[in-house]
C-alpha cells in the first residue's frame, strides 16, 4: 500500500507523468505495429518499395528489364514493379487476399508459416527492383530518405527485422508530436495538469496511434507540422527569437520536403513572420520594406521551384481553361457532401487496415456528439468575444426585449450559460493562439482538398480525403475541443473533470480498437 | 501522501472506466475461439432473410468444443422487436442443440458476426445443421441478408430455405460464408492467439512475446490511468 502511494506520489510530478505518457505511447505503438499484418497499413506496399528503391546501391549490377506496365490491381501485387522481396512475400502469403476482403484471414497453417518465414529470411529474394519503370512514390522525399538510410543500415538483417524496425521508427515521430502537444498546450496558456491531460488524450487517439506505427510519410509530416506549430506558438507567446524563426522555417521546409500538403507551412511561416514583426516593420522606410518583401518572395519562389517535391504540374493544371470554376464546384461538392465527411471522419478516428477494419458507425456518432457539445462551447466563446460588435448587440437587444415570449426555463438556461461563458477564466488558451490554430486548420483543409481536386483534374482520380491526411492538425483539433469544454466549465476543477472523462474514454476507445476491431479482424 | 478525500468524482470515473475495461475484455474473451480451417473465400452472392423463413445448411465439425459460428451478415443490427437466432441443430435440422443471438453490436462493420454458445464437447466429425431464423413482426425497407459464395465452402451441401407454406427452396451450389470455431483451454487459447499474432513478425517478437508486450502495455496503461486521474 505504501509502495503504491509512493509510485503515485512520484508520478504527481508533471515531468514524470509526461514520461509515463510517452512510455505508454511507445508500448502502444509496438502493439499497433505488431498487430497490423505486414503491408496492411495504408499504402505500405508503395512506401516500402520506395524506401527499398532509395536504399539500392548506386551501381545497379543486377539485370533490369524494362516493360510496359500491365493493368495493375491491388488484388494482384506481382503486377506492380516492386522489389523482388515484396513480390515474393505477397506471393508466398497471398497477402492481397486480406486487403478489402474482411472475410479473409491470413493462412495460419504452422507448416506454411514456418516455410514462408524461412524463405523470406534466407536472403534469396533481393531487395531491389528488377522491372522498370519502378512503382514508387514519384518524388523522393525526406521521410523515405530517412527510412532508406535505416534500411541501408540494417541491410544485413532479414526482411522482417528491417520492415518492423521502420514501423518502429514511426513511433518516434509520434513521441515528438506528443512532446509538442504538451508544450503547445502549456505555452498556449493552459495549466500543467490540463496540458498533461490533453497530451494523454492525443496519445490514445486510435488513428494517430495506428498511423504512427506503419511505414508511410504521414508520421513524419505530423511530427514536422507539430514542431512548426510549437515554433509558431513560441514566437507568439515568448516573442520573436532567432531560434524560433530558424525552427519555424526549418520545420516548414522539412514538411515541404515530406509531402505536398506541407507546402502550406511555408506560406503560413511567411505570414506569421510579417504579423509578428509588423510593429518593427512599420518603422522601416519604403525601400527597406520593399527589399524585405522581394527577399521573402524570392525565397518562397526558390523553395517552391527547387524543392524536392515538384509543384510544376500544379501550376500547369491551374492554367487550364475552366480550372477555376471546376475548383469552385469541387469545393462546393466536397465540403457539403455528408457521405464524404462521414468517410473522412471514420478514417480520422479509426480505419486500421487497408480499405477496411473500421470502428462501428455508432461509436463514430458518439464521438461526433461529444465534438458537437465542444463546438457549441466554442461558438458561444466566439459570440462572447464579439459581444460589442454592433450587429450582434442588436440581435441581443432584440431577444432580450422579447424574453417574455420565451418559456422561463429557457431564460434561466440562457442566464446560466451567459454567466458561465462570461466568467474570467485563467485556464483558457490565449485568443491569438486560437487564431493561429484556426489558420493552420483552414490552410490544411484547403491544401488537402486542393490536392484531391488537382489529382481529379490531372489523373481523373482523386487522392480522396482520408482522415489520416488531417492528422497533422491533431494538436489544434484537441486544443479546440478542450477550449469548447473550458468555455462551458464554471471553474478549472470542472474543466479538469471533463478532460479526465475524455481521457478515460479515449483510452477505452483505443482498447476497443485494438481488442475488438483489429485483433478479431486479423487473428480470430 | 495523496489526498483522495475530495476525489469522489475521480473515483466514480475510475469505476466507469473499469466497467468499460471489463466489458471490452469480456467481449474479447467470448470471441476467442479459433476456426481450424484456413480457407480464403470469395463472396459471390447474397440471400435476403425473410421473416420466419429460416435458412439452413449442413456442415461437419472438424474438432471437439464447437463453440462459435462466424458468419457474414449485413444490416444485422436488429431494431426493437426483431430477432436473429442462429441455432446448431442435429443433421435433420430438427432438434436444437445450441442457439445464440449475434454477439456484441459494436464490432467492425462488414466483418464476420460472431454467434457464440456453450461449447459442444464431443462435436468432432459430427454433422450439424446451421439454422438461421430471422423473426420480425413487419417488413422493413432494408432486410438483413447473408453473403454467400459459390461451391460448398465449409458446408457439406447447399443452402435450404424453409418457406412458410412448408416447401423448401434450395440454393444450388451456394454456401454461407462461415467458419465453425472451437473454444480451447485458457492456456491453449492464449498460445494460439500468440502464434497467430507472431506469424510473419520480426524475430524479436516470436512465441508468446506479443502477449507479454500486450500485458505490459495494459499494466502501464492502468498505472497511467491511476496516476493521471488521481493527480
Amino acid at each position: 500500500m505504501r509502495n503504491s502511494s509512493k509510485i503515485l506520489t512520484f508520478f504527481q510530478k508533471p515531468n514524470a507523468l509526461l514520461g509515463l505518457i510517452l512510455v505508454v505511447f511507445f508500448l502502444k505503438g509496438l502493439v499497433f505495429a505488431l498487430i497490423i499484418p505486414v503491408f496492411q497499413g495504408s499504402d505500405e506496399y508503395i512506401h516500402y518499395a520506395t524506401v527499398q528503391y532509395l536504399a539500392e546501391p548506386k551501381d545497379k549490377t543486377w539485370p533490369i528489364t524494362t516493360t510496359k506496365r500491365k493493368t495493375q490491381s491491388t488484388k494482384d501485387i506481382p503486377s506492380y514493379h516492386f522489389t523482388d522481396e515484396i513480390i515474393a512475400f505477397s506471393q508466398l502469403t497471398q497477402s492481397w487476399n486480406l486487403s478489402g476482403e474482411p472475410h479473409n484471414r491470413q493462412i495460419f497453417d504452422s507448416t506454411l508459416i514456418e516455410k514462408n518465414e524461412k524463405a523470406m529470411r534466407s536472403g534469396k529474394y533481393p531487395s531491389h527492383i528488377s522491372t522498370y519503370p519502378p512503382d514508387v512514390v514519384p518524388n523522393t522525399n525526406l521521410a523515405h530518405q530517412i527510412a532508406a538510410w535505416g534500411e541501408k543500415l540494417l541491410a544485413k538483417k532479414d526482411f522482417f527485422f528491417r520492415y518492423f524496425s521502420l514501423r518502429f521508427l514511426a513511433i518516434f515521430y509520434g513521441i515528438i508530436t506528443l512532446l509538442c502537444a504538451y508544450y503547445i498546450s502549456l505555452w498556449s496558456g493552459m495549466k500543467k495538469k490540463h496540458a498533461l491531460l490533453i497530451t494523454g488524450i492525443i496519445a490514445f487517439q486510435p488513428m494517430f496511434s495506428a498511423t504512427t506505427a506503419i511505414i508511410n510519410y504521414d508520421p513524419l509530416l505530423i511530427a514536422l507540422f507539430s514542431l512548426f506549430l510549437l515554433a509558431g506558438t513560441s514566437i507568439i507567446v515568448h516573442g520573436p527569437r532567432y531560434w524560433n524563426f530558424i525552427g519555424l522555417f526549418l520545420f516548414a521546409f522539412g514538411a515541404v520536403s515530406t509531402k505536398g500538403t506541407g507546402g502550406i507551412l511555408l506560406i503560413f511561416a511567411i505570414g506569421l513572420v510579417f504579423w509578428v514583426l509588423r510593429k518593427y516593420f512599420n518603422q522601416l522606410g519604403k525601400m527597406q520594406k520593399g527589399t524585405i518583401f522581394i527577399i521573402l518572395f524570392a525565397l518562397f519562389v526558390l523553395v517552391l521551384f527547387f524543392s524536392p517535391l515538384d509543384y510544376s504540374g500544379i501550376f500547369s493544371a491551374m492554367q487550364r481553361s475552366g480550372a477555376g470554376s471546376n475548383l469552385m464546384s469541387y469545393f462546393g461538392n466536397s465540403v457539403f457532401d455528408w457521405g464524404k465527411l462521414e468517410r473522412t471522419n471514420i478514417t480520422y478516428w479509426g480505419t486500421f487496415g487497408w480499405l477496411d477494419t473500421q470502428i462501428h458507425p455508432f461509436v463514430l456518432y458518439a464521438i461526433l456528439f461529444v465534438e458537437f457539445i465542444s463546438f457549441l462551447g466554442m461558438f458561444l466563446f466566439i459570440l462572447y468575444w464579439l459581444r460589442d460588435w454592433r450587429p450582434l448587440r442588436k440581435i441581443k437587444l432584440f431577444f432580450e426585449k422579447r424574453k417574455l415570449f420565451f418559456p422561463q426555463f429557457i431564460s434561466r438556461f440562457y442566464l446560466k450559460i451567459k454567466s458561465v461563458v462570461s466568467q474570467e477564466k485563467d485556464f483558457l488558451p490565449k485568443p491569438e493562439i486560437l487564431v493561429f490554430f484556426a489558420i493552420s486548420t483552414i490552410l490544411l483543409q484547403l491544401a488537402i482538398r486542393f490536392f484531391d481536386w488537382f489529382s481529379t483534374l490531372s489523373f481523373d482520380e482523386g487522392i480522396g480525403l482520408p482522415g489520416r491526411y488531417f492528422l497533422p492538425n491533431i494538436i489544434p483539433h484537441f486544443i479546440f475541443l478542450a477550449t469548447g469544454f473550458a468555455v462551458l466549465s464554471k471553474n478549472a476543477r470542472v474543466f479538469e473533470i471533463i478532460l479526465k472523462t475524455i481521457f478515460l474514454f479515449m483510452i477505452l476507445l483505443c482498447l476497443y480498437a485494438i481488442f475488438l476491431i483489429i485483433i478479431p479482424r486479423y487473428y480470430l | 501522501m495523496i489526498n483522495t478525500s475530495d476525489k469522489k468524482m475521480e473515483k466514480r470515473l475510475l469505476g466507469i472506466f473499469l466497467v468499460g475495461f471489463i466489458l471490452i475484455f469480456s467481449a474479447l474473451w467470448r470471441w476467442l475461439a479459433f476456426p481450424t480451417d484456413y480457407r480464403l473465400f470469395e463472396t459471390s452472392g447474397k440471400i435476403i432473410l425473410q421473416p420466419n423463413e429460416p435458412l439452413s445448411q449442413l456442415f461437419i465439425s472438424a474438432e471437439n468444443n464447437l463453440s462459435q459460428i462466424q458468419l457474414i451478415l449485413r444490416d444485422e443490427n436488429m431494431p426493437w422487436g426483431e430477432n436473429l437466432t442462429l441455432s446448431i441443430r442435429d443433421e435433420n435440422c430438427e432438434e436444437v442443440i445450441r442457439s445464440a443471438q449475434v454477439d456484441w453490436p459494436l464490432h467492425a462493420p462488414k466483418q464476420y458476426d460472431y454467434f457464440t454458445f456453450p461449447a459442444i464437447s464431443d462435436s468432432q466429425d459430427k454433422t450439424y445443421c446451421l439454422h438461421l431464423l430471422f423473426e420480425a413482426s413487419k417488413k422493413r425497407k432494408y432486410m438483413p441478408y447473408v453473403l454467400t459464395m459459390e461451391g460448398t465452402g465449409n458446408a457439406t451441401d447447399q443452402i435450404l430455405e424453409w418457406k412458410k407454406n412448408g416447401t423448401q427452396k434450395a440454393y444450388a451450389q451456394q454456401s454461407f460464408v462461415f467458419h465453425p470455431a472451437y473454444k480451447q483451454k485458457t492456456a491453449q487459447t492464449f498460445s494460439e492467439l500468440a502464434r497467430r499474432i507472431s506469424a510473419y513478425k520480426t524475430s524479436y517478437f516470436q512465441g508468446n512475446d506479443p502477449l507479454w508486450l500486450i500485458a505490459i502495455f495494459l499494466l502501464a496503461t492502468l498505472l497511467l490511468v491511476g496516476c493521471i486521474v488521481l493527480i
